[in-house]
């Protein structure tokens, strides 16, 4: 089966790949390998540690196909990837912390896939500061508070599935992400010099 | 009228649509009316389209799957800690210990001993035990049955004795009920077939009434104070005692010892010795040892969780 990634029917590619198709499994790896690997990144804040437990939870989730029910894919992806992370943060014996010697340049050449081209060197150059900036700053929230942010602003979960994906209620999902976003917006007010000029007008003094 | 405070998360909400019915209302009345108001959410809105404006990290590969992947285990088994493997040894050895010695301590308050104590001073008394030394007087007055009260009414209020009657007296038990029969009897039971309703009688017994019809005056108003001292000495003729003596008795009960002197029964005079059993641990060692084996499995719980 050749699976078309032009127009995605999920469900359809869910039942493929539980019906053992490893193509259709495939295309969503392909589909949501980035959210996976920075959520694993926020989570570990290592590069590496962050592959690695990106590969084992894809792993895991293609051997637990059978026991996805429905509701969000991309919930129940995650929360295997969370735990991937935790057994990885267990196996490293360190907390996650954000460290700026890993921070390395995108390699597009390594992977064309995922290379997007419709932005200026100029501007590609600007978004990395900015994501820089902002992994620094979504680092030192607690860790609770930054998969919240995470998945509803960085990846556009909504409350339910991060409810999901977290095993919280949607009460504590709320909260969380209220003061998350109210420690960011204090941070990023502190530090409004040290972005980039695109981004800078939107944050007052 | 006083403004509401509204709280970050209410304002978190209403930012992402999720601030319903009449909150939401009241919410946007105050945004047109508190400018305060516009400038936190605005502020917060800001903060929000910075976030998600932010690219994403790229991956540094693709996490494609291939058959080899899936086929086998994609992680290896952790690896136990040394620490682990030892505590588990230990919470293991602990726990059989502590088993073994509640079940020892278990056993010995509930199975007492059989094993008697050596009755070595007595051996020599009992080594001289024969047939012929055994006491033989006691046995044939013992079977006598205690009716002699009964006896001696019904021997000076009927005048003339009747052989049968006085028998049946002798012999009667206890269990006979009052006023059975006539009132000559007294309570001594019916007088016909008397005898086939008696039990059997030891051996003994006819020798005594035989003796005691043949020594009978006719006169019957008194009786010998011997014979009457002899038939009150005679125990209740029971049919537990006449049960006994169904067979013909021998004069020499056998004692439970082996005439070697040494004691291979349970000797009835009291002196069992009820010692223990077997030799289990003292309970404060079993209570140790379960502490122990509490703590050396929660230390192994914990260095398992941590793994």
């Amino acid at each position: 089966m050749i699976v078309d990634t032009t127009s995605w029917d999920e469900p359809a590619v869910i039942a493929a790949a539980q019906r053992g198709n490893l193509e259709a499994f495939n295309a969503l790896v392909l589909h949501y390998q980035t959210q996976a690997y920075n959520l694993a990144y926020h989570l570990l804040g290592d590069p590496a540690a962050a592959d690695d437990a990106s590969q084992e939870a894809f792993v895991s989730a293609y051997r637990a196909l059978d026991k996805f029910r429905g509701g969000s894919f991309r919930a129940w992806l995650l929360r295997i990837v969370s735990n991937a992370c935790y057994d990885e943060m267990r196996r490293l014996r360190r907390r996650p912390a954000i460290s700026w010697d890993d921070f390395g340049e995108l390699d597009e050449e390594a992977n064309p896939h995922l290379a997007s081209h419709d932005e200026s060197p100029e501007q590609l150059a600007q978004q990395n500061e900015l994501r820089v900036l902002l992994e620094r700053m979504i680092a030192r929230l607690p860790e609770d508070q930054r998969l919240v942010l995470v998945l509803v602003d960085q990846m556009g979960f909504s409350y339910e599935e991060v409810a999901e994906t977290m095993r919280v209620r949607l009460g504590t999902v709320k909260s969380r992400l209220a003061r998350a976003r109210q420690r960011m917006q204090t941070w990023l007010q502190e530090e409004r010099e040290l972005l980039p000029s695109r981004y800078r007008l939107g944050i007052s003094e | 009228m006083t403004r509401k405070i509204w709280s970050e998360v209410e304002v978190s909400a209403y930012l992402d649509g999720r601030l319903e019915g009449e909150a939401r209302l009241a919410f946007e009345a105050d945004l047109a009316r508190d400018p305060e108001l516009r400038r936190q959410v605005a502020a917060l809105r800001a903060t929000v389209a910075l976030i998600q404006a932010a690219p994403l990290r790229e991956p540094p590969r693709n996490y494609l799957l291939t058959p080899s992947m899936i086929a086998t285990p994609s992680r290896r088994a952790p690896q136990r800690s040394r620490p682990l493997i030892w505590m588990r040894l230990a919470t293991a050895l602990t726990a059989v210990a502590f088993a073994i010695s509640l079940t020892l301590n278990v056993l010995r308050g509930t199975v007492p001993t059989m094993a008697p104590r050596p009755m070595a001073d007595s051996a020599p008394a009992v080594a001289s035990l024969s047939k012929e030394s055994a006491p033989i007087e006691e046995p044939l007055v013992l079977q006598a049955p205690a009716a002699t009260e009964m006896v001696v009414e019904d021997m000076t209020t009927n005048g003339t004795p009747d052989e049968h009657q006085l028998e049946r007296a002798v012999l009667t038990t206890e269990t006979a009920p009052p006023g059975m029969g006539d009132g000559a009897a007294g309570g001594m039971g019916a007088p016909s077939n008397a005898e086939e309703d008696f039990l059997p009688t030891p051996t003994a017994q006819p020798q005594l009434l035989e003796k005691s019809i043949e020594e009978f005056p006719a006169d019957t108003t008194s009786v010998s104070e011997t014979q009457v001292m002899a038939m009150e000495a005679a125990q209740p003729f029971t049919e537990a005692t006449a049960a006994t003596f169904a067979q013909p008795i021998d004069l020499i009960t056998p004692m439970p010892f082996d005439v070697t002197g040494e004691v291979t029964s349970l000797p009835l005079d009291g002196d069992t010795d009820f010692s223990t059993w077997q030799t289990s641990p003292p309970l404060w060692l079993t209570g140790v040892l379960g502490i122990i084996t509490l703590i050396l499995a929660g230390v192994t719980l914990w260095l398992w969780r941590r793994d």
